[in-house]
């Protein structure tokens, strides 16, 4: 299966606490319960199975092999599982009773510094072992959880954790506590490495449990600039808003004959300001007069407003 | 027929502004990056036009169609205050015209001899509209920061100059057809 773990843009005010939602990206989910066919391993596999302490270890790392295996040639990569190594930008692996898991992102994206999945079958973390992994706002939230749904969001809780911690490629001094999620509630949603990296993260509830997948962002993707005003994307959206077709819409053509329906103007105004990051005011608006203008002062703003 | 010509009238520039409502909250939600507010805006635009149907059962069942009107309370504003040109501004302009909506729908619930059937209607609608007014609030004090607070007190204080201006010219022009509204106005 797929999930869409939500990406995140540029926060566009400061209302957006820092980051939104915008374009989810794709991560392909595999299950496997069988395990990797040991005659089948490359040279690399089997150098790092024979280093396992015991067969029980070695079992479940082939059944973890088998699913990431199948990721990776879902996703169109190459499937000798040895070249990926922990935490991955790519991909990640969890297991769970006789289950494996894996997560590899559909396509490769400069904004995605980690991926990290956990699943959690059959198996509810002690509540007294929240202080470990929870931080104290989150405690909080936990503790006005009615009594017969704590366990599940306990357990939900854990495998965010976990999952952000598998994806956060800093994650060698870092313990489970020092991530934190905006809203402890939400089955998806941001967390953060306070003062470190920030995370999209989303969780699934499954028959037996529970499983979330996490992305850590780069630095990259969470600076992604607001487009730059260029004429011919403004009259791209303007034509797309109106029905005119973009042909018409020339630097010397009129607003007020393209646009007579003030409703519809307004439309065009706000969609402009959120594409291109900036505030216009009634004044700017009252010296517009053709669409040339009008890309004039969105370039003009965009400028001013950047240097603040 | 259960209702008078200026009720009917009435109730129908009600339905007529709603839609009109729905058709803006729709434009506004539609330009809009998704996120919170987008998605509340999205949710007005529904009650909008959940509210604008309210009204067309409300008429029907009184034994009458609604009256094709064309202008709206929302289209005075435009004129008076000039059009909000931004998010903030829309917000703002919102939060103005919902409180004019609540106060609407409240003194209409005080008119004499109100048929159950409108007053039905009407409480229906302002559970909805207290939603209304809580999120744009809200929505208006997280702006405050990227637009600054004072600009955003300076631009409610417009349209809100232009809400009053634009009522007590519809009062002026619908006078016959409202006048259990001029007479509660005049008595102020």
């Amino acid at each position: 299966m797929t999930v869409e773990v939500g990406s995140l843009r540029r926060a566009t005010s400061d209302s957006d606490s820092a980051i939104r939602p915008q374009n989810a990206i794709p991560v392909l989910l595999v299950a496997s319960e069988a395990s990797l066919d040991v005659g089948a391993l490359t040279a690399g596999e089997s150098t790092q199975l024979a280093a396992l302490p015991g067969a029980s270890r070695g079992a479940l790392w082939l059944t973890a092999r088998r699913a990431l295996r199948l990721a990776l040639a879902g996703t169109g990569r190459p499937t000798d599982t040895s070249a990926h190594r922990f935490p991955s930008p790519v991909a990640s692996l969890s297991h769970s009773a006789d289950l494996a898991v894996a997560a590899v992102l559909a396509a490769d994206h400069d904004g995605v510094a980690g991926v990290g999945v956990d699943i959690e079958l059959d198996r509810v973390p002690d509540p007294r072992t929240a202080s470990f992994f929870l931080t104290e706002s989150e405690r909080g939230w936990l503790d006005s959880v009615p009594t017969d749904e704590v366990p599940a969001e306990l357990t939900r809780l854990w495998t965010v954790k976990e999952a952000l911690f598998k994806a956060d490629p800093g994650n060698a001094d870092t313990a489970l506590r020092d991530y934190e999620v905006a809203d402890p509630a939400a089955m998806d949603g941001r967390a953060t490495r306070p003062g470190e990296i920030d995370f999209q993260y989303v969780s699934l509830a499954r028959p037996r449990g529970v499983l979330s997948v996490a992305l850590a962002l780069s630095e990259s993707w969470k600076v992604d600039p607001v487009q730059t005003v260029d004429f011919d994307l403004m009259a791209s959206r303007i034509s797309s808003l109106i029905s005119v077709p973009i042909e018409r819409l020339a630097p010397d053509a009129t607003i007020a004959e393209l646009v007579p329906d003030s409703f519809m103007f307004i439309e065009v105004a706000v969609d402009l300001q959120e594409e291109f990051d900036v505030i216009l005011s009634q004044h700017d608006l009252r010296d517009v007069h053709t669409l040339g203008d009008l890309a004039q002062l969105l370039r003009s703003r965009q400028a001013e407003q950047a240097n603040v | 027929m259960n209702l008078s010509e200026n009720d009917l009238w009435l109730l129908s520039y009600y339905r007529s502004s709603e839609i009109n409502g729905a058709l803006f909250f729709g434009r506004v939600a539609r330009t809009m990056r998704p996120s919170k507010l987008q998605a509340e805006v999205t949710h007005h635009f529904a009650d909008e036009a959940q509210h604008a149907r309210y009204w067309t059962e409300c008429i029907n069942d009184l034994d009458c169609d609604p009256v094709k009107l064309r202008g709206s309370y929302q289209d005075q504003y435009l004129q008076a205050a000039g059009m909000p040109a931004n998010l903030m501004e829309v917000m703002a302009i919102t939060q103005v015209f919902e409180k004019r909506v609540i106060g609407q729908y409240h003194q209409h619930l005080k008119a004499p001899g109100l048929h159950p059937r409108i007053r039905q209607t009407i409480e229906r609608i302002m559970e909805d509209e207290r939603w209304h007014i809580k999120y744009v609030r809200d929505a208006l004090t997280e702006m405050e920061g990227r637009y600054d607070a004072a600009h955003v007190a300076e631009t409610v204080e417009r349209f809100s100059q232009a809400d009053q201006e634009v009522y007590a010219k519809t009062l002026a022009e619908y006078g016959e057809r409202v006048a259990f509204l001029r007479a509660e106005a005049e008595a102020r």
